[in-house]
Parts: C-alpha cells; structure tokens; sequence
C-alpha cells in the first residue's frame, strides 16, 4: 500500500492529465468516424475551461454544473460552428477548423479589453481556478461515455455516421440527412472536448489562450493517429499511450521527443490503422473458435 | 397512372449536354428499361433522378410531386431507390449491416433511446435485424449474412445493392446496370426476382446493356442516344427501330436500314 501511495503522489498528475487527454481522444473519434477531418476540438476545450473556470470563480458553481455548462457552450458553439463549415470536405474542412482554434485565442486575449469585464484575463491567462477535478470525477465520466460509445456504435444514429463515413453519396440516397449526421457527430464531439477542458481547468488551476491553439489541436490528432479510429477505444489508447510516454522515458532528457517521433512514423508506415483494429480481435477469436 | 414524369430535363457539363431534353414516364407497377450505347447519358439520368444530381433545365415529377430539386435523403424518403453501376456497398461492413443501414428510414429510435437502451429501442432493432434477413433470404443471400461485403463475389455484391435498396421500401427502384458481371443463371434469377417485385407493386427502372435481360422484364423501352431519346415501346419495336440499329451498329447499318 505504501509503495501504491508513493506511486500515487508522484504520478496521479499524469494520469488525471491522461485521462483528460483520453476524454480529447474521445472527442475527435466522433468526428472521425463519421469522415470528417476537424481540427476544432482544441478550440472547443478552450471553450469548456473558460466558461466552467469563470462559473466556479464569479458564481461558486459546483464542478458539475460548471463542467456542464462548459460542455454545452462548447456544443452551442460547434452547432453555429458546423453551420458553415459543415457544407466542406476533407483537408478544406480541416483548415476552416483549425482557423477556429485561432478565433478563441484571439477573442480569450480581448474579450477583456472589449467587454470592459475582468474575466478572462486576456493574455495573462485565468488563474486562481480551485482545484476541483478528482481522479474519480475523471473515470466516472471515461466510464459513461464509454458505455454510451459502444450503445452508440448499435444504435441507428451510429450505422449513419458509418456510413456516411464510407460514402456520403450512397447514405443520402439510403434516406440518411448526412448534414444532420455530420452536425450530430460534429456537436458532440464539441460537447466532450468542452468537458476536457472544463476539467483541465479545474485540474491545473489555470487557463491560457495559447493552450488550445495550433499545438494542442495536433495533439488531439495525434491521439486518434496513434491509436487508430476503426475501434472506439483507439484514441482513448493513443491518447493515454501519449500522455504516459513522456514522462516513462524522463531519463532520456531532451531525446524524449524523438521517441514519441519514431513511435509516430513506425505505427503511421506499419500500422496505417492505428494500434487498436478491431480486426485482430475478430482474428484472435476465430483462431481460438477453429482450435 | 405515371409515377415519374421527366420532363424535357437537361443536364450540361460545361458545353457537353449529357442528358438533352429528355421526356419520358414510367407507369406504376411496371418495369421500364433504359437502354443506350456508352455515354447515352443513361447514368446521369439516374443521378438526376435520385438526386445526387440536378438537372440544368427541366422537372422531374415523382407521384405528381416535383423533386428535382430535392436533396437524395428527401427523394429517398419519397419511396425511390437505386443501385449503382460501380458497386458501391459499403465494404468492410457485413452484408447484414448493409442492409440494415438501408432501414434508417424505417427505425425511429433516437440516440437517447440507444444510450439508455430503452425498451422500445430494442423492439425496434429486433425487428429491423429480422427484415433485414427476411431480404437475406428473399436474394439468396442468407448464407452470406455475416460476411463482410467485399468479399463476394460481382454478382453476389449486386444483389446485395439490391437487398439495400429494397430495405428502404420503396415504391420506385432504380437499378443500374444490375446484371453486370452475373453469369447467365445468375442473371435468369435476377430476371424472375425483378418480374416478381413488379408483381407485387413496385416500380422499376432499369438500365442494361443485356437486351435478352431487357426483353425478359421490360415492360416498355426507352432507347437513348447522345443524351437524347431515339425511341421509345416495347422491346419489339425498339429492335425494329432504324435509329436504335444505327446507335449500336453504326451509322453504314443505318443507310441500309
């Protein structure tokens, strides 16, 4: 128990900070696996850490509540979001996406300046956010959203996003609204992104407009890369795979990047699918049912 | 009673009319053939039709309604299906699961219902999953059910369009090319299945290069050319047409004729 203890000091950083991330992973799957390449999770986050981090400040709302408003803001703003930019494909959604993220670390730096309000703390950043998020509160939320992901999966919503994901063209003519589907998808992947970041604010303690710009939306990317999207799990592995990594491999100082590189390029040349495909599950299976 | 009335529809590409004031009706509850030398304009039609495409000029009226400038999903949900000429079965994914994609119409259960896996929820999938092997079994695909599509053989991935189509009810079913690829028995059998939905109400459009198969189902012709119709009748008169000899077997044929 000491030992456990020990470890739990140490490192229940990481592994909040991970399962954070695994929320993102969870978050950029939806879109995924409905086809669409969206880079606005990052900015999504933002979204949920700023307005949970200003309720729990301004008006002493419990993590819950501030969380859920973060996440619906989130979504709200992915709905108006998706509008537009909903009608693109491919790498021309991509880059519309990405501009997003640029829009909330603009308007995090001058909403102050304009709204003649102390809130967001422009450049400075908001500190001073009490730290509320628990390692239980993480896992509780991993959970239900992990059981909704496999419901979801069976349920009629996700054989349409699959679809759509295959070939646009045919769902629409099977009857299936694809711009409907993709806001769908595209809504509740702002709406998890928005309760990663709520609880990454109240985690750190601290929210800056730079956290949610360029880097951190490859980063979410990388998790579903690493991981792969056939499986829901995949970007929940990439991402705690990613968030552990760095911090195993401490003792190799400034050559850790590399690692995390190689690692990227060998699944990316080797496993083009990522590590986590369902079809090795359905292979070792039928191997077993044949012995 | 007509249940689709194209009228003088007209789609360019650029300077090239693919499909050149065309007119025609298919009557209810018969089989209609499309037939045409490559590049007729036969598969644009189509598209037109289903609406992954918009004709340049003209209407298309579905049951008296007009739907050209319809989304697909919306002209779907009026009761037209099709199948595609290039096969475009959504590959890795059973032929089971295709087909019950082919029911989103028909399910009603929202995402809340599957969260919580509510009663009603689960009513429904039962069902669904049942019809969709009753279509199984209706193609002769039963002993496929559990496969993933891609690994079937041409003809057999051409019934399972089928199958999908048919999974959305509807009323009006557009097939292109369907005998593509099939040996002959397998193209006899597709003949009967066609003859038998027919039977039973639904209407059909076809478009085949395979005259014997056309002369099997068809009720009525249409022969185009150049984005244009040349003839119209049956199966008989079309073969007796000087234009339609002209259009397969070139233009010294048609002199003599």
């Amino acid at each position: 128990m000491n030992v456990f203890s020990e470890f739990w000091a140490t490192y229940s950083s990481v592994v909040q900070f991970a399962l954070i991330n695994m929320l993102l992973g969870i978050s950029i799957y939806f879109t995924l696996y409905t086809g669409l390449l969206s880079l606005a999770n990052a900015g999504f986050m933002g979204i949920g850490a700023y307005v949970s981090a200003v309720l729990t400040i301004h008006a002493g709302t419990p993590l819950p509540v501030s969380l859920l408003a973060g996440a619906l803001s989130a979504a709200l703003i992915g709905w108006l979001l998706g509008l537009p930019v909903l009608r693109l494909r491919e790498i021309y959604l991509a880059i519309a996406t990405l501009g997003f993220g640029e829009i909330v670390r603009i308007t995090a730096v001058n909403f102050d300046k304009f709204s003649g309000l102390n809130l967001l703390g422009g450049a400075q950043g908001l500190s001073g956010i009490p730290k509320l998020t628990t390692p239980g509160a993480l896992l509780f939320v991993l959970i239900i959203l992990s059981i909704f992901l496999v419901q979801f999966h069976k349920s009629r919503a996700g054989r349409a996003l699959a679809a759509i994901r295959r070939d646009e063209s045919v769902a629409a003519t099977m009857g299936i609204d694809v711009y409907q589907y993709k806001m769908l998808a595209f809504v509740l992947g702002a709406f998890v992104a928005g309760l990663a970041g709520g609880f990454s604010a109240h985690l750190t303690r601290f929210v800056g407009p730079t956290d949610f710009s360029f880097n951190a939306a490859v980063n979410i990317l990388a998790f579903a890369v690493l991981g792969g999207t056939l499986h829901w799990s995949g970007a929940m592995v990439g991402a705690a795979i990613l968030t552990v990594l760095p911090e195993a491999l401490r003792f190799m100082k400034e050559y850790r990047g590399v690692v995390n590189g190689v690692i990227m390029v060998l699944v990316i040349i080797y496993l083009p699918h990522g590590l986590i495909n369902p079809k090795w599950f359905q292979r070792v299976f039928s191997k077993r049912r044949a012995q | 009673m007509n249940m689709l009335a194209l009228k003088r529809v007209t789609r360019h590409f650029g300077g090239l009319a693919a499909v050149n004031e065309i007119s025609f009706e298919a009557e209810s509850g018969q089989v209609t053939g499309l037939i045409g030398p490559n590049g007729a304009g036969k598969t644009t039609l189509l598209n037109l039709i289903s609406g992954l495409d918009q004709p340049t000029s003209g209407e298309i009226h579905f049951l008296s309604q007009p739907i050209h400038k319809l989304p697909p999903h919306k002209i779907n949900q009026l009761g037209i299906a099709r199948t595609y000429q290039n096969i475009r079965l959504f590959a890795e994914m059973t032929v089971l699961d295709n087909i019950i994609v082919g029911m989103h119409t028909q399910g009603k259960a929202s995402l809340l219902d599957a969260a919580l896996m509510l009663p009603g929820y689960r009513a429904e999938e039962k069902r669904l999953r049942e019809q969709a092997l009753q279509l199984t079994q209706r193609l002769g695909l039963e002993k496929f059910k559990d496969t993933p599509a891609d690994a079937l053989s041409y003809g057999d991935q051409r019934r399972v369009e089928i199958a999908r189509a048919l999974a959305t009810h509807p009323k009006f079913l557009l097939l292109d090319e369907p005998a593509a690829g099939m040996n002959d028995a397998e193209t006899a059998r597709l003949g009967e299945l066609i003859l038998s939905l027919a039977k039973e109400g639904l209407t059909v459009l076809v478009i085949e290069h395979d005259m014997p198969f056309i002369a099997q189902v068809c009720d009525h012709v249409v022969a185009l050319n150049f984005g244009e119709v040349i003839a119209r009748g049956t199966m008989d008169e079309i073969k007796a047409n000087p234009l339609v000899v002209a259009a397969y077997l070139g233009e010294e044929e048609s002199a003599n004729a």
